[in-house]
């Protein structure tokens, strides 16, 4: 026990042989550690916030619809046909999900007639639950009552050449295969960032949508989840599929872990430009006590022993210099917490858009704990190979005979 | 018998370009030896230091140590064998800076593994030999010229070495302190009976040893004080 920590002692002393050095290498192995948390927790964060909103506008983390209703495997079609009704969902929570009826149709103004998508809302679930509402820019939001009214995007109504208060014609086909007409008068305008959202989406109550599509009053196409971003999907009820956002949206989704993927390599080549630095200074201090490592040699130390006091050394350094870092980025990462971090610092005061719509502006940091330990292991493996060839140098020079 | 060196060839390089740094060489120190290697730079005397503590192995011959033969031992062995058997002394010292007079005498001693109540004991030993008692603590940087060499002197025999070599240790240090430490082996060899092997160009050095090696081109001969 005394010979382990005599050997503690002298790597610990060791450290304070070149005071400036050894604080300069822990404040990079710090600011490196703390920089890969903050990183990482930034990526995370901003991802998770950003999609969190994208999807509390409009699509939900999941929604519970009819098997057939999306006949691909990529969710890219939908078959307004296939409905589920009111006891299919008895059992799942009620108070995060609003109901949807979703109908391919056509709009008739004065000046063109377009295809497009009406959904029918629950007025006041979408009130309570998503961010449809926040987009209204003109006019009045529907009601749950209202006959036949009709939100439409601002870029929409512009083609179909109709204002606040106007009748736009719809047309198309209700599932019990008849033609489903009816005029619908414009109460409400949207404004989603000024994306494709604005050309395609058009908002009606549940009620109107059903009659106009004749679907019987306790079915509908989707129950959609706005509760916790990434709470966990429920076992589909019977009759029933349960489809994430990520399947949904998978090239939302895929853009998400690109960022991840790519914030991981930026932190890697960090670590490594840091570790050449570190493998370097170690280089030149082991140069430095070439002789000293000579004369241990000459009195009875085994290489073991020499490799063993140099690898404590950047053992001790480490956990200074990474225990900093690590402390230093949760901190960091508890005051972009406190106050958000705007993101249109990096769009030059632009919205981000994302499937259609502007989204958030700020994200608030929170603590990825993984990263707490995985940032510093990925420091201390890199800090580790930084080792490698002094301690091959030490191993060589003892072997070398004659 | 403590070192038995028969036949000992020792070369360097090959061809036109192969060197002799030791031929031939027949040596036996006993144990108690208090000898001098002496020759002029570059005849062979760092070369027999280094063989005589398996630093390096030779090209032809033998070497036995209290009956044990080094040379077939691997790098490793010869390592652990010097730390179990061999002090050295170094003309600049070798001490190392970060630790303080104590605990240099110390680490050989810990890297033997030795309990911590044996090893306080021997290093108060050694330092009081070395009439260092009173500065146990200090680090070198603390010290004089004289006194590093003192505490180097302490820590090539605080574990009792059978042999110990010394490589100029006063080339470093004025007459007095040259003087103080010639004595201090002295001291060490008469009252310990500790075996020593200096090579040396030092005259007082050399006129205080019981036996002289003369060492030219490699060749060794066996030279006494007039």
């Amino acid at each position: 026990m005394s010979r382990q920590r005599f050997l503690l002692k002298f790597s610990w002393r060791n450290l304070g042989r070149h005071p400036i050095r050894t604080v300069i290498m822990a404040l990079g192995l710090a600011f490196g550690t703390a920089y890969i948390i903050f990183a990482l927790n930034f990526s995370a964060s901003a991802s998770q916030e950003i999609i969190a909103d994208f999807l509390a506008q409009y699509f939900g983390n999941y929604q519970v619809v009819a098997p057939k209703y999306y006949p691909d495997i990529d969710k890219k079609k939908f078959d307004a046909n296939y409905t589920i009704s009111e006891d299919q969902v008895a059992n799942l929570p009620m108070d995060t999900y609003v109901r949807r009826v979703t109908l391919p149709i056509f709009l008739s103004g004065p000046r063109k007639t377009l295809g497009t998508l009406l959904t029918g809302i629950v007025p006041e679930q979408e009130l309570r639950l998503s961010k449809v509402s926040k987009a209204l820019s003109q006019g009045r939001f529907l009601t749950d009552t209202g006959h036949n009214e009709i939100l439409l995007g601002e870029k929409l109504a512009r083609k179909l050449g109709v204002q606040l208060g106007d009748e736009v014609a719809i047309f198309g086909q209700a599932l019990d295969g008849s033609v489903a007409n009816d005029m619908f008068k414009l109460v409400g305008l949207m404004n989603f960032g000024g994306g494709d959202m604005e050309e395609n989406l058009a908002f009606t109550n549940l009620v109107s949508a059903r009659t106009l599509a004749v679907i019987p009053d306790d079915r509908f196409h989707q129950l959609i989840s706005f509760g916790a971003f990434n709470s966990p999907t429920p076992v589909a009820p019977p009759g029933t599929e349960v489809v994430p956002w990520r399947t949904i949206l998978p090239e939302i989704h895929g853009s998400m872990n690109f960022i991840d993927i790519f914030t991981w390599i930026v932190a890697v080549i960090i670590v490594v430009v840091i570790s050449l630095g570190m493998g370097n200074t170690l280089m030149i201090t082991f140069l430095e006590r070439e002789k000293e490592f000579h004369s241990l040699n000459v009195i009875g130390a085994r290489s073991s022993w020499i490799a063993v006091s140099l690898a404590l050394e950047v053992l001790m350094l480490g956990i200074l210099g990474i225990g900093t870092g690590i402390v230093f980025g949760n901190v960091v990462t508890t005051l972009f917490n406190v106050y958000p971090i705007s993101l249109k610092l990096f769009t030059g005061g632009k919205d981000i858009m994302m499937g259609g719509m502007a989204i958030i502006p700020k994200v608030r940091l929170w603590h990825h704990h993984q990263y707490s330990w995985q940032a510093p292991l990925l420091v201390f493996f890199f800090l580790t190979l930084s080792l490698i060839f002094p301690i091959q140098r030490i191993i060589q020079r003892s072997r070398r005979a004659d | 018998m403590l070192i038995e060196m028969h036949n000992l060839t020792k070369t360097y390089g090959e061809g036109d370009q192969l060197v002799h740094a030791t031929q031939d060489v027949n040596l036996k120190i006993l144990e108690g030896d208090f000898i001098a290697v002496v020759g002029p730079s570059g005849s062979g005397k760092t070369t027999l230091l280094n063989l005589l503590a398996g630093l390096s192995g030779p090209t032809s011959g033998s070497i036995h140590h209290r009956g044990k033969e080094i040379q077939h031992l691997s790098m490793e062995e010869r390592t652990a064998h010097r730390l179990a058997n061999m002090g050295f002394v170094f003309q600049d010292y070798q001490l190392l800076p970060v630790l303080t007079a104590r605990e240099n005498v110390e680490l050989p001693l810990q890297m033997r593994g030795m309990p911590q109540a044996e090893i306080d004991e021997k290093t108060a030993w050694a330092l009081t030999q070395v009439g260092l008692g009173d500065k146990f603590d200090r680090y070198p940087r603390q010290l004089s010229g004289g006194q590093q060499q003192r505490v180097a002197i302490a820590r090539a025999v605080a574990g009792r070495p059978s042999l110990i070599l010394a490589d100029e240790p006063t080339a470093n240090l004025d007459s007095k302190t040259a003087q103080d430490i010639i004595d201090l082996f002295k001291k060490l060899n008469q009252e310990f009976k500790l075996t020593f092997v200096f090579s040396t160009h030092d005259p007082r050095l050399i006129d205080q040893v019981k036996r002289i090696l003369r060492i030219n081109d490699g060749k060794l001969t066996e030279g006494s004080n007039p």
